[in-house]
């Protein structure tokens, strides 16, 4: 992936924009998460993902990557028709969500509440 | 990238495809997000629930521990102030102030009859003691000890009850070996209150690693089903004994009908890595 997006950054001309690559990039970048989050659901160890940092982020990432996805395999007809501020509100609106979900992501404890936290003993000993 | 091209000129706003492709790969990924967290906290929400009834099984082993103690104290004492007791003040009697003041038959007769009485009484505390800790499980470990509680069953005529160890060269520790032999015991004890039974047919067995200890009997038993319903009731004191007992050998018990559908079998299933064989 790496190889093919050096390739694709040195022979496409600097004022082309070929989506390919970064629609590519997307995708994997979404499967990785999806696998990332699978192996934690599936990781009885872990049983408080979702009160993680980590979570948040892939979360952030997910819904940037997702929902950015279809404006970027179309940016080019965006970009070729002028109509670049329809492009940028998909983008942006996004962009923010993402990073007011960073924040929450940031702000996260990495603790379950005290209620759940006989719980997490619990897990452990399970597993 | 003509297609695309040409439904955004169409539409003159954010194409169609765009909005739906957008909207429809969000939705998906929130309807992941939400299902991960759901499916997190059914899984939490059910690792509670084992818990709780972990935690409410170990209060029942611990009730029935605590109850069985009692109880044996309370048997203890019994013995002692209902038996030792009357035997040593009856012993007390004969050897008052006022013996001195009879003449040597009486006094040879009193000496005579506080000598039986105290011969009984420390016969009854070697009894009392022998149930607290049996001599033989101590000086010569499981088998003579299980031997001879078979012969004390068995020379009661009640019941013909036998036992064989096919495989005990060593002897296990003595604090495993106690735990074993008050599981025999209660296992029998339940055997001839409850099943009515003609016969306890005990056999030891060490198979891979593992110590065996298979009691059959031709009465009326209990299954593994009926043993897990009553552990987690209130009733059936001696059967938590067993079942606390197990838990700390690391053991596991299990209650069948014999294929042949005639004889009840409960079978002991040790590993050897918690027993440390001494020689």
């Amino acid at each position: 992936m790496g190889a093919y997006l050096l390739y694709e950054f040195f022979t496409t001309p600097r004022n082309d924009y070929d989506p390919i690559p970064s629609v590519t990039s997307f995708l994997i970048i979404l499967i990785y998460c999806i696998i990332f989050l699978y192996e934690k659901v599936t990781d009885t160890t872990v049983p408080y993902f979702y009160f993680t940092s980590t979570f948040w982020v892939v979360v952030a990432i997910i819904v940037y990557c997702a929902g950015t996805f279809f404006a970027l395999v179309y940016a080019k007809s965006y970009l070729e028709s002028n109509i670049k501020s329809e492009y940028d509100f998909i983008h942006d609106s996004l962009y923010i969500i993402k990073n007011l979900i960073l924040v929450i992501a940031i702000f996260s404890t990495d603790k379950a509440p005290s209620k759940l936290n006989g719980g997490t003993n619990t897990l452990n000993k399970y597993t | 990238m003509k297609a695309p091209m040409i439904l955004l000129q169409t539409d003159g706003g954010i194409s169609g495809i765009v909005l739906l492709g957008t909207m429809g790969m969000l939705a998906l990924a929130i309807g992941m997000i939400i299902f991960i967290i759901f499916h997190q906290r059914k899984v939490i929400r059910y690792q509670l629930q084992l818990q709780e009834m972990e935690d409410e099984q170990q209060k029942l082993l611990l009730n029935a521990s605590i109850r069985w103690q009692e109880e044996e104290r309370q048997r203890i004492a019994a013995d002692l102030h209902d038996d030792a007791g009357p035997l040593l003040a009856t012993a007390r009697l004969y050897l008052n102030e006022n013996l001195v003041h009879q003449d040597i038959n009486t006094q040879l007769q009193s000496i005579y009859n506080a000598k039986q009485i105290i011969d009984d009484t420390i016969q009854l505390i070697r009894n009392i003691s022998h149930s607290l800790m049996p001599p033989t499980l101590k000086n010569f470990g499981l088998e003579s000890a299980v031997n001879d509680l078979f012969q004390k069953i068995s020379g009661s005529g009640m019941l013909n009850a036998s036992c064989r160890f096919h495989d005990y060269r060593e002897r296990l520790r003595p604090e495993q070996e106690l735990l074993i032999f008050r599981v025999i015991q209660e296992l029998v004890n339940n055997i001839l209150k409850h099943s009515g039974s003609s016969f306890i047919h005990v056999t030891q067995n060490y198979d891979d690693k593992r110590f065996f200890i298979r009691l059959h009997h031709d009465g009326k038993g209990i299954t593994q089903t009926d043993f897990e319903k009553l552990n987690k009731s209130a009733a059936g004191l001696g059967l938590k004994n067993i079942q606390s007992r197990v838990k700390v050998l690391r053991a596991r018990i299990v209650f069948e009908k014999d294929i042949s559908k005639t004889y009840f079998k409960v079978t002991l299933d040790i590993p050897v890595e918690n027993m440390e064989l001494i020689a």
